[in-house]
């Protein structure tokens, strides 16, 4: 526990840092029978460059239409998106005509999708889809080039036999290797911005480990302008030649980018349920529930300190090895609501054991209560603004619940019913 | 200390590859080959292993819900009497059916849309307990639905009213109604939100205890198996790697697959992040095209030439311990 390994960014000064997106106010709205369902609602954040940024939640809290959000890829109808800005290096993307945004899309900031067998077309072959991702986005190049890179994204990706794997079809390969070739497309244009929504959920653990350790390794190496960035055929193929001496064409090519050379390694967004994945591979998390971001902090202080009873209650349901074996789990009561019927206040009202009547009555603000610490919850606030500690909502590690509130004028709310005798039906 | 409730012995199960114009058989899948292992009454016996290793066609092969090519899975009935489930016709196989009971994956596709969940429930003891009367049966649907956390007037409802975690506990029930010994649970929790899998896991648990059931809790998530189980059996390509207590499995894998497994897996704590984890190389071979001798050898870091060529057997490391590996059983005893 004290070996500290670390952090890859070490934390600085917000101020001091790089932004490659910023997201403020953020509302996607969708229309499902005549009702209006408020899938993202007033969604802030921030990605630093070279930073790996979380966003971590359960089923329909509304993490992956963020992520489909900042890619301008919501379905319309029944989607729209209502308010908000999203500025990736300045430009707002939502203001941005579609044929602008299309040369962002794949190429600054790309997206990996959760299956990769949906997400590959079944009638061509692997090679050809990722070249005609590049050739999209690089109509200059010839084919042959396209090829060349491609073969050379699939070898990076660790593809074996990688140039006899471009005439295969997606079933024809491994769920992990369709899940390589998604990152090979991803890559291809050394985006700074990743976004990977569940990259690993449909994959073994085993799998899964191979694929996390390529995509942060990778990502080290990506978002400096590269070889392929070389608009014409002839510096590519240039860079073709000399790639056998360089280890990739990924790596900085200092001559050809002195103008335009980024920071060290591009960002990812990186959305997923599971907090394991988020504890391994994060610098910052967001906690999302009920389309609300209920808390943003550095990875280590929040598994360490959660401070919103949700993210308490999230730690506290894990089953995890360290603990005693075939202890009673401590799960959040009740469940999920659907984001038609969501509570008035606090989205977590319903379920917390910390609830205080202010609750249900008024929506909590995400409020920074520590520095670098944002979290959306009236109990937290006050207990930190009276110098108490964060609430203990739920027993994520040895200590004791305790969940009063300073000034005392509070009876708590009655809890809401234990584990044991779950949510009444929908 | 009393027999084994289930003793499955050399259990195979080898699917027929049928292709060509005629379909003839061209070869063969072996999805289980040679696996034998115990599940003691009341005690959860977890099977793991990755995506097909072979786990859910164990499950569906003690139900005889495919074909067994050989070996022997002896239950011992409620009654005392031992019978081999591997040679049984329809006909005797239908009253064990009552004895092991089975819970799916999928909370959604398990149950009938049509049917409001009182009748799901009650479905097996039409089947099973035809003499009850009609009364009698709400009584013991009534009875289940609270055991499992739900309220007696929900039985009306229709699968669609409830929530995932919910509906997982409506299969529960049903597994439950013919008070089974044995509960077979596939993935029973991988399809839930993780504060509704704390909730399930806790409620399977707490029926274990009140009621002494036995479960085999097949998963592929080695924390939840870690969890939930007294001992584990670890899968790899139709044959078992590893069988031992749960804290003697994770706190000293003996097989090399076991060690690469639980170094794969992330855990929730970043001050535990692990730099020198050991990635395995590659995929899993296909079934189809299992590699001679152990299973493991294409992959395995302690590989050595004979690996290839003879089979390994299942021999006790330590005390209650088994491993599949000579190298580790040579190196280490």
């Amino acid at each position: 526990m004290n070996e500290h390994r670390p952090h890859r960014t070490p934390p600085s000064p917000p101020g001091a840092r790089e932004t490659v997106l910023e997201v403020e106010n953020l509302r996607t709205y969708f229309e499902v029978e005549g009702e209006i369902a408020k899938a993202v609602d007033g969604v802030s954040f921030e990605i630093y460059a070279d930073e790996v940024f979380g966003l971590v939640g359960e089923s329909g809290c509304g993490k992956s239409v963020t992520a489909l959000s900042v890619m301008r890829l919501i379905p319309s109808p029944p989607g729209t998106i209502a308010g908000g800005q999203i500025r990736y290096r300045g430009r707002d993307l939502l203001a941005l005509p579609i044929r602008e945004m299309r040369r962002i899309r794949g190429d600054r900031i790309a997206m990996i999708f959760q299956e990769p067998m949906t997400a590959l077309d079944p009638v061509f072959t692997i090679g050809y889809q990722v070249r005609e991702a590049i050739l999209v986005h690089r109509p200059a190049l010839d084919r042959q080039t396209a090829e060349e890179h491609a073969a050379q994204m699939l070898e990076r990706v660790g593809i074996a036999d990688a140039r006899r794997q471009l005439g295969s079809y997606p079933h024809q390969i491994s769920g992990g290797m369709r899940q390589r070739v998604m990152i090979a497309m991803a890559l291809a244009m050394e985006p700074d911005l990743l976004i990977a929504d569940e990259p690993t959920t449909a994959l073994d653990v085993t799998i899964q480990a191979q694929i996390l350790e390529l995509m942060l390794e990778l990502r080290k190496r990506a978002g400096t302008r590269g070889a392929v960035r070389g608009t014409s055929p002839r510096g590519a193929r240039r860079d073709a030649a000399s790639s056998t001496r360089r280890a990739s064409r990924l790596e900085p090519d200092a001559e050809q980018d002195a103008g335009t050379a980024r920071g060290a390694g591009a960002s990812m967004l990186l959305i997923t349920h599971d907090l394991a994945v988020v504890a391994e591979t994060c610098d910052r998390v967001a906690v999302m529930y009920g389309g609300e971001l209920q808390e943003i902090a550095e990875v280590r202080p929040l598994f360490q300190r959660p401070l919103h009873p949700y993210t308490q209650g999230l730690l506290a349901s894990l089953p995890r090895p360290d603990r005693p074996r075939r202890q009673r789990l401590d799960a959040i009561p009740g469940s999920v609501p659907s984001i038609l019927e969501l509570p008035s206040g606090c989205k977590f009202v319903t379920r917390c054991p910390a609830r205080i009547p202010l609750c249900e009555e008024v929506d909590p603000q995400l409020v920074e209560v520590e520095s670098g610490r944002f979290c959306r919850c009236h109990v937290t606030e006050r207990r930190l603004a009276a110098g108490w500690g964060p609430p203990r909502a739920f027993p994520w590690d040895e200590g004791e619940v305790d969940v009063a509130v300073p000034g005392g004028e509070d009876p708590r709310a009655p809890t809401p019913a234990p584990a044991s005798h779950p949510e009444a039906p929908r | 200390m009393s027999p084994p409730l289930l003793e499955v012995r050399d259990l195979a199960i080898h699917y027929p590859i049928h292709s060509g114009v005629l379909m003839r058989r061209s070869g063969e899948v072996k999805a289980v080959d040679g696996v034998s292992f115990d599940v003691n009454e009341g005690e959860t016996l977890g099977l793991v292993g990755e995506s097909g290793c072979g786990k859910t066609t164990v499950a569906k092969g003690i139900l005889r819900l495919v074909e067994i090519t050989s070996g022997s899975i002896v239950f011992r009935r409620e009654s005392g009497e031992t019978v081999d489930l591997a040679t049984l016709d329809r006909k005797a196989m239908r009253p064990v059916r009552a004895e092991i009971q089975m819970i799916y994956q999928d909370p959604y596709s398990s149950l009938n849309p049509r049917w409001p969940v009182g009748d799901i429930v009650a479905e097996p003891l039409t089947v099973h307990h035809s003499e009850l009367s009609a009364a009698e049966r709400r009584e013991r649907v009534s009875w289940l639905l609270d055991k499992v956390g739900l309220s007696p007037d929900q039985a009306f409802r229709y699968p669609h009213e409830f929530s995932g975690g919910q509906r997982q506990r409506v299969g529960i029930a049903r597994a439950l109604a013919t008070g089974p010994r044995l509960v077979i649970a596939d993935e029973p929790v991988s399809a839930l939100d993780v504060s509704i899998q704390a909730q399930v896991m806790n409620l399977m648990q707490d029926l274990q205890e009140e009621l002494g059931l036995a479960f085999l809790f097949i998963a592929h998530n080695l924390s939840v198996i870690e969890h939930a189980s007294h001992r584990i059996a670890v899968m790899y390509l139709g044959e078992l790697a590893e069988v031992g207590p749960a804290r003697a499995v994770y706190q000293n894998p003996l097989h090399p697959y076991t060690r690469a497994l639980l170094s794969a897996v992330p855990l929730p704590d970043p001050d535990r992040r692990r730099p020198e984890r050991t990635v395995l190389e590659g995929d899993p071979p296909s079934p189809r095209a299992k590699p001679a001798g152990c299973p493991f050898h294409t992959r395995c870091p302690l590989a050595q030439p004979d690996c290839a060529e003879n089979e390994p057997r299942l021999e006790e490391g330590e005390p209650g311990h088994f491993v599949a590996c000579p190298i580790v059983l040579r190196g280490h005893w």
